[in-house]
């Protein structure tokens, strides 16, 4: 450490943004505490500016830091410039707040957000000088966890992790670090620990795992009792969030088929407004943002929010405090707070072009909810972002046509209310991806050709139309992404190879190389295009041993629906049962 | 009008300037200072910064002035330092009637700098000729500059450099003064540790130690 440290004075005047790896940061913890024995590390495989964003890793950062004999730290994936700087200088992958080399702590996290991460993991590891394996590390070794989103499917990375936490990690974080001290003390093997750590709802341990076991999803039951950081860290180098992050609720109500994030997060749970009012304005207290934001899956449908924003108002007005709120549905769209927010600029996300689709999606909002944006346009928004999905099940050129129709219609509404043509409408398209844990976890995506094909046809649709401009998501970095969420083990030498030949940073797109990608899964006689074709209702799925609390047979029912075009309603509107409030009580 | 002199040290040495702006002002928020922001689109605090340190340096003498009336300099200079990261902790505060506009007005800087190095070679550093052509590289390119007239003094004591150069906008950075004395001269000195200990500004002909 105080090697690392004097090497770091020269190695950061070398490099873009070398804030991002000072560390020192205003609330960050302190990397020396009375009584700490353990050492836990925060891994993000991505740069700090994305990780310092994420809320997951700033709420276990705070329970972690809270136990008394342990001391929590952050390490970020290090851009190229650093990683040269630092192998010149012999300096390994270190910590933020001591300086430590990650192969001296007792724990090592990593948040596994989305796939195109994977290979970031095994070049973090790399430059710890860490073997990506578990097979491989020995009792020196520290503990090696994972956690995050991407545990829906743990498979394809389970052979590089100890143990794998499947779900939210609060609770479980705390009793996998409580038992790894009393195992520590009583001086227990590693393999030993992970034996007793396997009782701890949510974990998972790939080595010992045997067939016919299964893991439970861990869920926080009540979510105003549950830990949340009053005193987050204020990022040195402006994060993409560079924003205070009060949660409402963890679940989404709405049900989209396409949606994993909907259905991994249930069941619902609400936090109390008193919870939600307290936090926010402790937040801003302790960190001096300038902005707030009420995140949530959808936040316009949380069932305290106007009493939430109009007692915030007064707060955030007389501390210039500007309330954010996105996730926005069109239906449960907010009129009085667009009358009173700032007008920049509104996003909405109807993912479909036609009435059709958004049937067969589960997207409950109606033509007539569009209309509802031209409310917008009397208050003065004069610019819209529309989120849409490209190659969803059944999708036909009709559908696709239908995108272009929502901007003309937008685009005239604007013009009859303002007499102005001023519009921006900012078309956003991705690919669909099916993932693990939806209705939609069989289905097949496109092929590429075929991706090209209607991104090229969209863009001669909307091309005809003033004001309105396309960005869409890679054809490529899509596939990619399918075929690494609903792999099995299989593809941990996939992702090894893929690393070798040169990937990482896979979700930057000047970095993203498919022919990589392409050539390890060919090298390791796997085929990329098998894994995301259709997958047969009857087949095993590698992600089956997980109970998320919702059962196969709601999937395939919600699935068969979708092929009939028959909706859910909302759970707002009624419990549907989806089984999820078996893992805790649904709070709407 | 409030002026703190305030200091830029440890990690604050890697923050750009534009990072640092923003953490004085969430160091504000903070501490609620009764600081006046800007009519428009998107207000923003009414802070005036001094020219910063270079990336890597440390400074004692950071300044900016707040528009802010119905506190003390005094009472201002704790409630900010209640809320400061200690990288960026206040040293001094002055009330004024007008915005003494630092970044115009400030003329010279004067920096202490370990140096490492054979006597001879520090005695030609010393001697400097009034001319000096300075040449350093930036974005790659080679670039000349004539130091005439921006070097006011340089002592050295106890193997430091106390160096009073010209800043703002026709000022000289230290750290290209540093970079061509390594190569002209063969002495040793790391950005890292260099000091910014002092601000001036030019009143009646004579540069004037700020507070």
């Amino acid at each position: 450490m105080p090697e690392i440290k004097s090497k770091l004075d020269k190695i950061l005047l070398l490099v873009e943004k070398p804030s991002r790896y000072t560390g020192g940061e205003y609330n960050s913890a302190q990397p020396e505490k009375a009584g700490a024995l353990y050492r836990f590390c925060f891994c993000f495989p991505d740069i700090y500016e994305i990780g310092m964003s994420n809320l997951g890793i700033a709420i276990l950062y705070d329970i972690v830091n809270k136990l008394p004999e342990f001391i929590a730290e952050r390490c970020f994936a290090v851009k190229e410039d650093m990683r040269r700087a630092m192998e010149k200088e012999g300096v390994p992958l270190f910590s933020l707040e001591s300086k430590r080399p990650l192969g001296e702590f007792d724990i090592v996290g990593f948040s596994m957000q989305y796939e195109l991460l994977y290979s970031n993991l095994l070049y973090m590891l790399e430059l710890a000088k860490i073997p990506f394996r578990t097979s491989e590390r020995g009792e020196d070794c520290p503990i090696i966890i994972a956690g995050g989103p991407c545990t829906a499917n743990p498979e394809p990375f389970a052979d590089f992790f100890d143990a794998i936490i499947i779900g939210e990690g609060e609770e479980a974080t705390e009793k996998f670090c409580k038992l790894y001290s009393e195992c520590k003390k009583a001086g227990l093997k590693k393999s030993e620990f992970l034996k007793r750590a396997k009782a701890i709802t949510g974990v998972y341990v790939p080595a010992q795992f045997e067939r016919g076991e299964k893991v439970v999803k861990a869920a926080v039951k009540k979510l105003d009792d549950a830990p949340y950081p009053l005193h987050p860290i204020v990022p040195a180098a402006e994060a993409v969030h560079d924003r205070a992050v009060v949660e409402l609720y963890r679940g989404c109500a709405s049900g989209c088929r396409f949606c994993q994030a909907a259905f991994w997060y249930r069941p619902i749970r609400e936090k109390s407004p008193e919870t939600v009012l307290n936090t926010a304005k402790s937040i801003i207290n302790n960190t001096g943002f300038d902005e707030i934001t009420l995140a949530s899956l959808s936040s316009g449908d949380y069932t305290h929010l106007e009493r939430v924003l109009s007692e915030l108002s007064g707060f955030a007005e007389s501390r210039r405090v500007n309330i954010a709120l996105p996730s926005l549905r069109l239906s449960g769209f907010s009129g009085d707070f667009v009358k009173n927010s700032r007008k920049s600029s509104l996003t909405f996300a109807p993912e479909a072009g036609t009435q059709r689709l958004r049937d067969v999606i589960n997207k409950n909002i109606t033509d007539a909810d569009i209309d509802n944006i031209a409310e917008a346009f009397r208050e003065g928004y004069n610019s819209v972002k529309l989120y849409f999905m490209l190659g969803l099940p059944t999708e036909t050129l009709e559908d696709i046509e239908g995108i272009a129709e929502i901007c003309r219609k937008l685009r005239r509404l604007y013009i009859e209310y303002n007499h102005k043509k001023d519009i921006s409408i900012s078309v956003s398209c991705s690919v669909f991806i099916p993932k693990p844990a939806t209705p939609f976890q069989w289905e097949r995506q496109l092929t590429i050709p075929e991706i090209l094909e209607r991104q090229a046809y969209l863009r001669g649709k909307l091309r005809e139309i003033k004001g309105v401009t396309l960005s869409w998501h890679g054809a490529e970095s899509s596939k990619l992404e399918a075929a690494l969420a609903r792999g099995g083990r299989e593809l941990s030498k996939v992702i090894e190879r893929a690393y070798a030949l040169g990937a990482k940073f896979d979700g930057w797109t000047e970095s993203f190389d498919y022919e990589i990608w392409k050539r390890a899964f060919f090298e390791c006689g796997l085929d990329l295009d098998a894994l995301t074709s259709e997958i047969a209702e009857g087949a095993e799925l590698p992600w089956d041993f997980i109970d998320i609390g919702i059962p196969k047979s709601y999937f395939l029912a919600e699935r068969k629906k979708a092929f009939s075009g028959k909706t859910t309603e909302s759970c707002r509107r009624g419990c549907r049962g989806c089984g999820a409030n078996a893992l805790g009580e649904c709070s709407i | 009008m409030i002026s703190v002199r305030f200091f830029k040290r440890g990690s604050a040495r890697f923050i750009s300037h534009i990072d640092i702006l923003r953490a004085v002002c969430r160091t504000i928020r903070r501490a609620e200072l009764p600081v006046e922001f800007s009519k428009g689109f998107n207000p923003h605090m009414n802070l005036y910064f001094s020219p910063p340190a270079p990336l890597g340096i440390a400074s004692a003498a950071e300044y900016f002035t707040a528009d802010c009336s119905g506190v003390s300099a005094e009472e201002f200079l704790i409630r900010y330092n209640a809320a400061a990261p200690d990288c960026l902790m206040g040293i001094a505060a002055v009330e004024s009637e007008k915005n003494p506009n630092f970044a115009a007005n400030i003329a010279a800087a004067s920096y202490v700098v370990p140096i490492c190095g054979e006597k001879n070679d520090i005695n030609k550093i010393l001697g400097l000729p009034k001319s000096y052509k300075l040449s350093y590289t930036q974005n790659g390119e080679s670039v000349e500059k004539d130091t005439e007239g921006k070097i006011f003094s340089i002592n050295y004591f106890d193997g430091n450099l106390q160096l009073k150069l010209a800043a703002g906008a026709n000022g000289l950075r230290i750290d290209r003064l540093l970079q061509a004395f390594e190569r002209d001269f063969s002495v040793r000195s790391e950005i890292t540790e260099v000091l910014r200990t002092e601000q001036y500004i030019l009143e009646n002909g004579v540069l004037r130690e700020l507070f």
